[in-house]
């Protein structure tokens, strides 16, 4: 519509009947600037009558109020407001109220400075008349940086210990140890637990009088005759005992088991 | 090296501790007390109840008849009725657990064991003889 030579043209190119004629002037006109605010105005006018709608709807004693606020504080009149301030002192504290705002103690002018060293001396020497006339000077004197540079371990005659770090461990000689000590220990079990089967040397001769052999030419074989499955299953038992224990063992019971033998058979 | 010589003499000297403890507990003949346990169990065809009872009693008896033998040696007479003595208070006791009839067996069992060990010392004894010569 801004351009309405170029429609016309573009009509005359499309041969159109309506090319020749020529366009009216607006009858009507748009106040200016009317369509800026049309949409924002229509839709706040939408929602009004929406919300009264749906107030009327729920509440129609609520839509009928007015939303005006009926009570109003004047300006600034929050912030000049202090909650003591109509109080008086006797009405806060009646106790405090009545004490002297004075300090009861005073202090003499010019007391610290003549209290001073003077008035202490003449004391101590009424106390020690002896304390009194020393000299207070320190009488000894340390040499400037004597502390920083002492070492106390040199001052004692002690030698600093000895720092020994456990990251340095000697795995070859622990090895070497381990083995050695497992060797003596192999040695030394094998020492002790040694088998009997093997004959000893201090094998004690057995006593003529005891065996049953002696015995059974008294006539009480019967007596002694063990049978033979049974002398079988015993030597079976002690066959891992070695001599020198059985031996040891016959040696020390032999008096007592021959004796009640003896009693038995006789 | 210190360190080394100070492990190997405790090493020792626990090992030496060891064997004396073993000593002491050999001093009762252990092994034969277990072996003559065993054969006199199973002469009395004692079932497990009776077994697991009877087998600490004997044990004690055992002791006993040890002890009895040790300090009654240098009098036969005595040392007869010490150990007669004893067998007869045990005789009462193994009595509560394995019955009377058993009870008496114990003691001829025993005696039994003592001389077929005595026979077998004398036949190692003649075996190793033989291997000698």
């Amino acid at each position: 519509m801004t351009h309405p030579n170029l429609i016309s043209v573009e009509l005359l190119e499309l041969q159109s009947s309506l090319a020749g004629k020529h366009r009216q002037d607006q009858v009507f006109t748009v106040p200016e600037g009317y369509f800026a605010g049309f949409a924002s105005t229509m839709l706040l006018k939408v929602r009004s009558i929406e919300n009264n709608e749906e107030l009327a709807g729920l509440s129609p004693l609520l839509s009928g109020l007015s939303r005006l606020q009926p009570f109003t504080v004047p300006p600034g009149y929050l912030e000049e407001l202090d909650p003591m301030a109509g109080l008086r002192d006797e009405e806060l504290s009646p106790l405090l109220s009545g004490l002297k705002k004075k300090q009861p103690f005073r202090v003499p002018e010019g007391y610290f400075q003549q209290a001073g060293l003077p008035a202490e001396t003449n004391e101590l020497d009424s106390v020690s008349p002896l304390l009194g006339s020393l000299a207070r000077i320190n009488p000894y004197v340390v040499p400037s940086g004597y502390f920083e540079s002492l070492d106390p371990l040199v001052v004692i005659g002690k030698k600093p210990a000895k720092v020994i770090s456990l990251g340095s461990f000697n795995w070859k000689r622990s090895v070497a140890a381990a083995a050695v000590i497992a060797a003596v220990s192999f040695s030394a079990f094998f020492f002790y637990n040694r088998n009997g089967d093997q004959p000893t040397a201090t094998a004690v001769a057995v006593n003529s009088d005891t065996v049953p052999g002696s015995l059974e030419s008294t006539g009480n074989a019967q007596l002694y005759a063990i049978n033979t499955a049974d002398a079988a299953e015993i030597s079976k038992l002690v066959k891992n005992v070695p001599d020198q224990e059985i031996q040891e063992f016959l040696n020390e019971t032999d008096n007592g088991e021959s004796d009640i033998d003896d009693a038995l058979l006789n | 090296m210190k360190r080394f010589l100070l492990i190997l003499g405790l090493l020792f000297a626990t090992t030496l501790h060891l064997s004396a403890q073993e000593d002491d507990d050999t001093d009762d003949n252990e092994s034969i007390r277990d072996k003559m346990t065993e054969y006199i169990q199973k002469k009395l065809d004692l079932n497990d109840q009776e077994a697991k009872k009877f087998r600490p009693l004997f044990v004690q008896y055992y002791k006993d008849w040890r002890s009895t033998i040790r300090e009654n040696r240098g009098d036969k007479l005595v040392l007869k009725q010490k150990v007669a003595e004893l067998q007869v208070k045990y005789r009462d006791r193994f009595k509560g657990v394995i019955g009377e009839q058993k009870s008496n067996q114990v003691f001829n069992h025993q005696r039994d064991f003592i001389n077929q060990l005595r026979e077998e010392v004398r036949d190692r004894r003649q075996k190793n003889g033989r291997r000698k010569n």
